[in-house]
């Protein structure tokens, strides 16, 4: 064998190792490693049936930006003192981030300013307005409510007393839709009664009983999607109620609300893009926790769907995200 | 020398097995949370996801006695096998402890068991029973169901005492013979087949003079039920006496069909059962639009699957905690739903 095979040879032999170096280990090219990002994403209710578009927004961003993420909802009753103490367990058991939706904003914005955590946090709603959280995703709840009062004035009869039904006004951002919603009636002259936490059930009864006797009707405004959820579903059950109502407007949607939209025993709901709100919130979590810096601001639009512009291709997508 | 290494490495061998047990029982300490996997073959099926809120209350009371977490990944298969496959891989990356398999299709359980086994995550299959020869695979998997010949035999049950009783609650023309349609579940589910047939065995063994007018497959589906059922009122118009759904979601489509179709006639009187106790069936049996349902349990049925969870996650034997059958098994308990035995509201 000439010197030359033998150089050739040698060279195949380095080219070999060389090969398998670089394909089987991690020696010459470095495998990317993905980081992935733990990020507890708090609810405010003690089970996720509103929360199903929103959901479907965090799991494709939990996809795309290589976040862990896990639902907690709280036990069984709505408190702020409970929340609070599955954040400080979610925080003890490792979360980078977490993305809570509050109960009450303010009690929470409290806290968070007390605790200052070193993680960093992304609440979704208007409360608060300093460096406690890394980012806020919001509506303009206020306006929100205003522009559902301006649409079910534009299409009730003049003179209609309305309803207005609430879960709680403390809670969540319903006193900011009351806020919105109550200017605008005053503005207007119409009149309007404050309903809250009470069964919705006799009130539609008694509302019906008011109708058959006087033939006058009224309107219901839900300021909440758990109370609107509630008339809605009293509605479906005994449609007879629906003859004493000249409107049901609301705050929500969810796919059982939507199907009561569409059914016509909602004339009309407010409501924002929640799989955008499930999205950005995990992608503000992971960019803070990466960064280390807070994002900025965001506040989504709200809309006014009706059972006319429901299947608008634009309102569809966003009522009915594809996963 | 080469005794010199002999010596070394015996010495150094226990060292090194006393160290990875301490890493072992280091680790069974540390555990202050536990993560199950639970993978749904259709998020809108009624019963399972009345069985999805019950393992989630479950999960919570846990969490609330012993202080320990519990985090549930709940995914919807969206009746996808392949869609599962990928959700069931994501869990085992996401280092779940145990999963929980509401399978699509039973008879495809061997991609789920291959990677269970290889990661060593066990797997608790619920409601959708994978065939035995799959089940036989592994020692770390259950099976968490409800016995298809015993929601057959009550159903036919129900049906048999109400006939017993009074011949024309279920003879409404009084012609001598009950006839019958027949709303039934997948194909390829294992308890559609069982339940037809038990039901229907029932009634005859107690000698119920039942004829069979026609039947369809409706996948458990209301909507499917309710397509079908208005079809047959038209096509045998005051026929049809008597309404066997394998389900109660479809019994509710039956309901919904003749209030649309015939509400005012001869379809008002037709006589429906069903089998799950779902929220809105029972609803229906209060109000009598539905003869009866069979209950499963609910309760007990979530409390198996997260019990067997639970203690495979924490290394518990389960047979301690939930009672089983060949070691694999959990049936849960069945009673009949009428109007004569309901909960109270």
């Amino acid at each position: 064998m000439s010197v030359r095979e033998k150089l050739a040879w040698a060279a195949c032999a380095v080219l070999l190792v060389f090969l398998y170096l670089a394909s089987s280990t991690d020696l010459i090219i470095k495998e990317r490693e993905v980081e992935i990002h733990p990020v507890s994403i708090i609810l405010n209710d003690v089970n996720d049936a509103y929360y199903q578009n929103f959901k479907k927004g965090v799991d494709q961003a939990a996809r795309d930006y290589y976040a862990d993420t896990s639902y907690t909802t709280l036990y069984d009753e709505i408190s702020q003192e409970q929340q609070l103490q599955l954040i400080s367990r979610e925080m003890e058991d490792g979360a980078q981030a977490i993305v809570v939706i509050p109960v009450e904003g303010e009690a929470l914005m409290d806290s968070l300013r007390e605790q200052k955590s070193q993680i960093p946090f992304v609440v979704l709603g208007a409360a608060g307005g300093d460096s406690a959280v890394s980012s806020r995703i919001s509506v303009d709840s206020r306006e929100a409510g205003r522009r559902l009062a301006e649409e079910a004035l534009k299409e009730l009869p003049a003179g209609v007393s309305c309803w207005l039904f609430a879960a709680d006004v403390r809670l969540g951002e319903t006193g900011l839709v009351l806020d919105g919603v109550e200017s605008v009636l005053k503005e207007q002259g119409a009149d309007y009664v404050l309903r809250e936490m009470e069964e919705e059930e006799s009130l539609l009864a008694s509302l019906q009983e008011e109708y058959e006797r006087t033939g006058e009707q009224a309107a219901v405004i839900a300021l909440d999607k758990e109370s609107l959820t509630e008339t809605a579903e009293i509605l479906k059950a005994d449609g007879s109620l629906r003859e004493g109502l000249a409107g049901v407007y609301g705050m929500g949607s969810t796919t059982s609300l939507l199907g009561s939209l569409d059914a016509g025993l909602i004339d009309g709901l407010v409501t924002f893009d929640q799989y955008t709100a499930g999205y950005l919130s995990v992608e503000k979590a992971v960019e803070a926790i990466q960064s280390g810096k807070n994002g900025e601001d965001i506040r989504l639009d709200y809309f006014y769907i009706t059972r006319d512009n429901m299947w608008d291709k634009s309102f569809e997508t966003m009522l009915y995200p594809m996963e | 020398m080469r005794r010199g290494l002999l010596c070394g490495c015996l010495f150094l061998m226990p060292a090194l097995c006393l160290m990875s047990g301490c890493g072992e029982k280091a680790e069974q300490e540390e555990k202050n949370s536990i993560r199950l996997g639970v993978s749904i073959y259709r998020w809108e099926d009624a019963f399972v996801s009345t069985l999805r809120a019950e393992l989630e209350e479950k999960a919570k009371e846990y969490e609330q006695e012993t202080g320990l977490k519990v985090v549930l990944d709940i995914v919807d298969a969206k009746e996808s096998q392949s869609v599962q496959n990928g959700q069931v891989e994501r869990f085992i990356s996401l280092g779940c402890d145990a999963l929980c398999i509401n399978i699509v299709d039973r008879s495809a359980a061997s991609d789920i068991i291959v990677r269970a086994m290889d990661a060593d995550v066990p797997v608790v299959f619920f409601n959708r029973e994978p065939v035995e020869e799959d089940m036989d695979r592994w020692d770390r998997l259950y099976y968490v169901g409800a016995d298809a010949k015993e929601s057959a035999v009550i159903q036919g049950t129900i049906l048999a005492d109400a006939y017993d009783a009074d011949h024309s609650s279920l003879d409404l023309n009084g012609d001598g013979v009950v006839k019958y349609v027949l709303l039934e579940g997948e194909s390829s589910h294992q308890d559609s087949l069982i339940r037809t047939e038990w039901s229907i065995q029932t009634l005859k063994d107690r000698q119920v003079p039942i004829e069979r007018v026609t039947g369809g497959i409706a996948n458990w589906d209301r909507s499917q039920a309710s397509a079908l059922m208005e079809q047959w009122l038209e096509e045998y118009p005051g026929e049809i006496e008597l309404v066997i759904s394998n389900n109660d979601e479809m019994a509710l489509g039956a309901i919904e069909a003749i209030e649309r179709v015939d509400a005012g006639g001869a379809g008002r009187d037709i006589r429906l059962v069903g089998i799950d106790a779902t929220p809105d069936a029972v609803e229906a049996v209060r109000e009598g639009t539905l003869m009866g349902t069979v209950n499963q349990d609910l309760e007990a049925y979530a409390d198996a699957i997260f019990e067997i969870a639970r203690c495979l996650s924490l290394g518990e034997p389960v047979e301690d905690h939930v009672a089983l059958e060949g070691g694999k098994y959990y049936r849960s308990a069945q009673t009949p739903v009428t109007r004569d035995n309901l909960p109270k509201s």
